[in-house]
């Protein structure tokens, strides 16, 4: 019953910054504000929401494999992002580059 | 609780509807590709929605993140030539801007004209609603699930999808494999080995992340194969991320692709559709129908061909993503 | 309330999203004319048919019915590899006519190919001076 509390609001609370990078995205007026947005909000939302799972895997393994999802996202978002920003800044905005 | 769940499929088909006309109506290819990839990840979602796990596995991995990087490198492709043969010979391009040479630019399409609207509309409408109406009125029927179920015993392995895909249909999925190497082969028939045209990244982040994430994705590939026999996953599915990696590989060093060793590589590419055939072979000749396996080897067999198909399907995604074969092998 | 959940529920809802989907890659290939969007409109077409079939087959209890799941990741594997091999055909026939788009009326048989040997050369020898530029410029700032 905790659990399922517990659970619950994470995942709520992990939504909350999910929407507040999203609008972050759509609304900023530039690439790199919009990463910011991005990564910052998004990678507290996963983790929370990993987090809220967590009380409701079966045992340690489903537990790693969730911890394991949550370091791939953010070795991979991060490297995403760095590659975005200085494509940018070698390259200049998107907009005008096509 | 349920009401809730109708409220999330009809926001995640109308993301989805919305997504793809979106990709279909831009103007701009590089943005349709990157709404296609979106439309890919949401489909992914719908699929576990659908309950179906192993489906949304292959989606994220070929569905999107394969054909979202052959369909970018593709783009890159088709800029650099096009781009290259305007500075090389201007009088092959019409001068007039608003004629048809406007069309010609190389990553833009223009709005189609209005005058195919009406009867495209009309007869996209017509096999739309078509659909719909049989949909809705098809009588429901058990399928096949019954069957499957009832000879889960006999198939060797313990989960329902492996055992249609490499036991009850495995004439499909072998096909499947040649259909594989056959585009491949077409691939290869068209030129030489193209070099990507991808710019090298400077800096230590991507090398350094690289070097963290294709072990990972090693290891990854290796356990959802073997997780195939007795829940979601399977061949396709490690396939598509062993093949992801080794994009990765060949994206972050565009300037010195290691020369691939041509026998290896094209006894790799072939081992999925050889092994299944040898097998099925034996089958035959040992009376057990073609690709029906003796009794007792039928979950080495399985296993021994799932490893051999996720090799062949991996190198061959990979192979697809360069395109074009191998350079220096000028043999036919 | 509950019928209209009824008749909501994801066996008729899926289907006809997926012939939806369907109908609209179907448009999409015939109103646009550079092909790498004609190959993204038949991909399209290729997952309503892939919803179709998993949206049936999940009627009723329980997960999808295997064989339809089965059936489908074939399809995607199949879709992936026809997929790169027309991409690789618009590669070509770029490099062959310099575009990548097929206007409406009939084929223009007079339009000159130029020889592809050339070509071929051609494709091998400048791709280095297009990327070149852009890496000095990083190294530049």
């Amino acid at each position: 019953m905790i659990a399922n509390t517990l659970t619950v609001l994470l995942i709520l609370t992990g939504l909350g910054f999910f929407a507040a990078g999203t609008a972050g995205l759509l609304r900023f007026p530039d690439v790199y504000s919009r990463l910011h947005a991005l990564t910052k909000a998004d990678n507290v939302g996963l983790g929370l929401v990993i987090l809220g799972l967590m009380f409701q895997a079966g045992g340690l393994a489903d537990v790693l494999k969730l911890l394991l999802i949550w370091a791939l996202v953010l070795a991979a978002g991060t490297t995403a992002a760095h590659m975005v920003a200085q494509r940018t800044w070698t390259h200049g905005d998107f907009e005008s580059d096509r | 609780m349920n009401l809730l769940l109708v409220v999330f499929d009809l926001a995640l088909l109308a993301g989805l509807i919305g997504v793809a006309w979106r990709c279909l109506a831009s103007t701009d290819l590089f943005r349709a590709v990157v709404l296609f990839i979106t439309f890919g990840l949401l489909l992914a979602l719908a699929w576990v929605r659908l309950e179906a796990p192993d489906i949304a596995l292959a989606e994220a991995a070929i569905g999107a993140g394969i054909t979202g990087a052959l369909l970018l490198v593709t783009l890159e492709r088709l800029r650099v030539i096009i781009a290259g043969r305007r500075s090389d010979r201007p009088d092959t391009v019409p001068p007039d801007p608003s004629g048809p040479g406007a069309a010609l630019q190389a990553l833009h399409d223009p709005p189609p004209e209005p005058r195919t609207r009406l009867p495209a509309l009309t007869f996209a409408l017509v096999v739309g609603s078509l659909l719909v109406t049989t949909l809705w009125h098809q009588p429901d029927a058990a399928g096949l699930e019954p069957v499957v179920d009832a000879h889960m015993d006999a198939s060797g392995v313990d989960h329902p999808i492996t055992a249609v895909l490499l036991n009850f249909r495995a004439y499909d999925t072998f096909l499947e494999l040649a259909i594989v190497l056959v585009a491949l082969l077409g691939a290869w028939s068209l030129g030489r080995h193209d070099r990507i045209p991808a710019r090298p990244a400077p800096g230590p982040i991507l090398p350094g992340t690289l070097r963290l994430l294709v072990p990972v994705a090693v290891v990854t590939g290796v356990y959802v194969l073997w997780a195939g026999s007795h829940q979601p996953g399977g061949a396709f599915q490690a396939g598509a991320i062993l093949g992801a990696a080794g994009i990765l590989l060949v994206l972050s060093r565009p300037r010195r692709m290691p020369p691939p060793p041509g026998t290896l590589l094209r006894l790799g590419l072939g081992a999925g559709v050889g092994l299944f055939l040898a097998s099925g072979v034996y089958g035959l000749l040992a009376g057990h129908g073609f690709l029906g396996y003796p009794p007792g080897w039928d979950y080495p067999l399985i296993i021994l061909i799932e490893v051999a198909a996720t090799l062949s399907i991996a190198l061959t995604l990979v192979a697809l993503f360069i395109a074009g074969r191998p350079e220096g092998d000028d043999r036919p | 309330m509950s019928g209209l959940v009824e008749t909501l529920a994801p066996g008729l809802l899926y289907p006809t999203g997926g012939a939806i989907l369907f109908a609209l890659g179907l448009y999409g290939l015939i109103r646009r004319h550079h092909l790498v969007l004609r190959i993204l409109a038949l991909n399209i077409m290729g997952s309503g048919v892939f919803m179709v079939l998993l949206g049936i087959a999940a009627r009723g209890e329980g997960p999808p019915d295997p064989v339809a799941q089965a059936l489908t990741l074939t399809g995607i594997v199949v879709a992936v590899s026809a997929t790169a091999f027309a991409l690789a055909l618009v590669v070509r026939l770029a490099r062959l006519t310099g575009n990548a788009i097929i206007l409406p009326g009939p084929p223009d048989d007079d339009a000159p190919v130029d020889d592809i040997s050339r070509l071929e050369h051609h494709a091998h020898t400048e791709a280095p001076e297009h990327i070149e530029p852009t890496a000095r410029s990083g190294e530049r700032r």
